[in-house]
């Protein structure tokens, strides 16, 4: 266990505030784009977005670093997108139907067929791996960028993008 | 194979990413944590529209405030705000018309031509109230005693304080009726008033307050009131 050296002078000092309200103004549309790739639908995708604003409302003056802000941001929404998708995962609990995802054919958005195709193959990964393929061919993060967000190692990220890659190659070869 | 995989998800994320209009999208609330004084049913904002660079906000769970505030004042400017208020007093609260209320029933077609309700109106709403037999009292709240209630009950949140001048809160009457008395005739002929921006009934927007007097008065061997 690692012991916290005792609070220095220096450290007492208030950090440097951090703007939430400017970040997720900054970044809102990109946050729901995220989320809605993740979830399937906007209105899901929305409130996975306001919600880890309400949460993070609180905590991130407090950021030990707040050039990580928006990392810290976008693993909220992350997570929230998480939280969806499980309690989705328990079918029989939803009362509420939800939207049908953007990449189904009943989808009421419109997307071309080979991009829904992807879409949908991508859903089917595990979630590591989609996580990590989204930050990375959405967000275009770095390796590194992409850890800090997953609160994985940076190896870990580049091997569990190469596995997402050709587990997706796959699946879309089969399908063709 | 890689590359072409990779390029086909690009295509596929900047696609489905392209989906979500930007117009359309919910502005953020802020959540207001500062307030732990009030009542926690009494604090839940909700989210109403997005207007240009303009907070907007519902006190008293119905009366209005509108207040622009230029964007760079706030992170939220532009944003809508219906912030729910504790009830000061009475069953119903008639709130009247202000000058920048965004209730159609004072903008006569549109916002920008929304008027205060004058003084021969509010005597009338007035006179009409405490003549109807439901009715067992009924007080006058003027802007001042609305700021003050609502400077205490906002005192942490200094935007929504900055934003709002006492003439922003609209007058009301509070109206108490008799026990087991119907408020539904009453709310619809108050509504139809002129100079009348909304009617409130409190005990509904306290669902909890509601019950536990329907409960009293079934105790009691009266009729509970009907619900909402």
């Amino acid at each position: 266990m690692r012991v916290e050296p005792p609070a220095t002078a220096e450290e007492a000092v208030p950090r440097e505030r951090v703007d939430v309200a400017a970040i997720f103004a900054a970044h809102h549309i990109g946050l729901v784009r995220l989320a809605l790739i993740m979830v399937g639908d906007l209105a899901t995708a929305e409130d996975v977005v306001q919600e880890a604003f309400a949460r993070t409302h609180a905590g991130l003056p407090r950021l030990r670093d707040p050039d990580k802000a928006l990392t810290y941001v976008r693993s909220a929404v992350l997570n929230g997108c998480r939280s969806v998708l499980r309690r989705r995962a328990f079918a029989f609990r939803r009362r509420t139907p939800y939207e049908p995802p953007i990449w189904s054919a009943e989808s009421a958005v419109l997307i071309g067929e080979e991009r829904r195709e992807v879409l949908a193959a991508l859903q089917r990964l595990p979630r590591r791996q989609r996580e990590a393929l989204v930050l990375r061919y959405y967000l275009e993060l770095s390796d590194p960028e992409i850890a800090d967000v997953m609160g994985i190692g940076p190896s870990t990220v580049r091997s569990t993008i190469a596995r997402g890659i050709a587990a997706l190659g796959k699946a879309l070869k089969e399908e063709a | 194979m890689n590359r072409k995989v990779e390029a086909r998800l690009r295509a596929a994320l900047r696609e489905a990413a392209g989906t979500v209009d930007p117009a359309v999208l919910r502005p953020l609330v802020a959540p207001d944590r500062q307030v732990p004084s009030r009542p926690p049913r009494l604090r839940r904002p909700v989210l109403v529209a997005a207007a240009a660079a303009a907070v907007v906000v519902a006190v008293a769970g119905g009366s209005v405030v509108f207040r622009t505030v230029a964007p760079a004042a706030t992170p939220a400017a532009g944003t809508l705000y219906v912030v729910q208020t504790a009830s000061t007093t009475g069953d119903i609260a008639v709130f009247l018309c202000t000058r920048t209320s965004p209730y159609t029933a004072c903008q006569g077609g549109s916002p920008a031509a929304a008027r205060p309700a004058t003084q021969a109106e509010i005597s009338a709403v007035g006179r009409m109230l405490r003549d109807r037999p439901e009715v067992d009292s009924v007080i006058f709240e003027d802007r001042h005693t609305a700021f003050e209630n609502f400077k205490r009950m906002y005192r942490d949140n200094k935007l929504l304080l900055e934003a709002t001048k006492p003439d922003d809160l609209p007058e009301s009457y509070r109206v108490h009726l008799k026990p087991g008395a119907d408020p539904r005739p009453l709310i619809e002929a108050a509504q139809a008033m002129p100079g009348v921006a909304a009617v409130v009934d409190q005990r509904c927007a306290e669902r909890a307050k509601a019950r536990e007097e329907a409960e009293e008065a079934k105790r009691a061997g009266r009729t509970p009131p009907p619900a909402c």
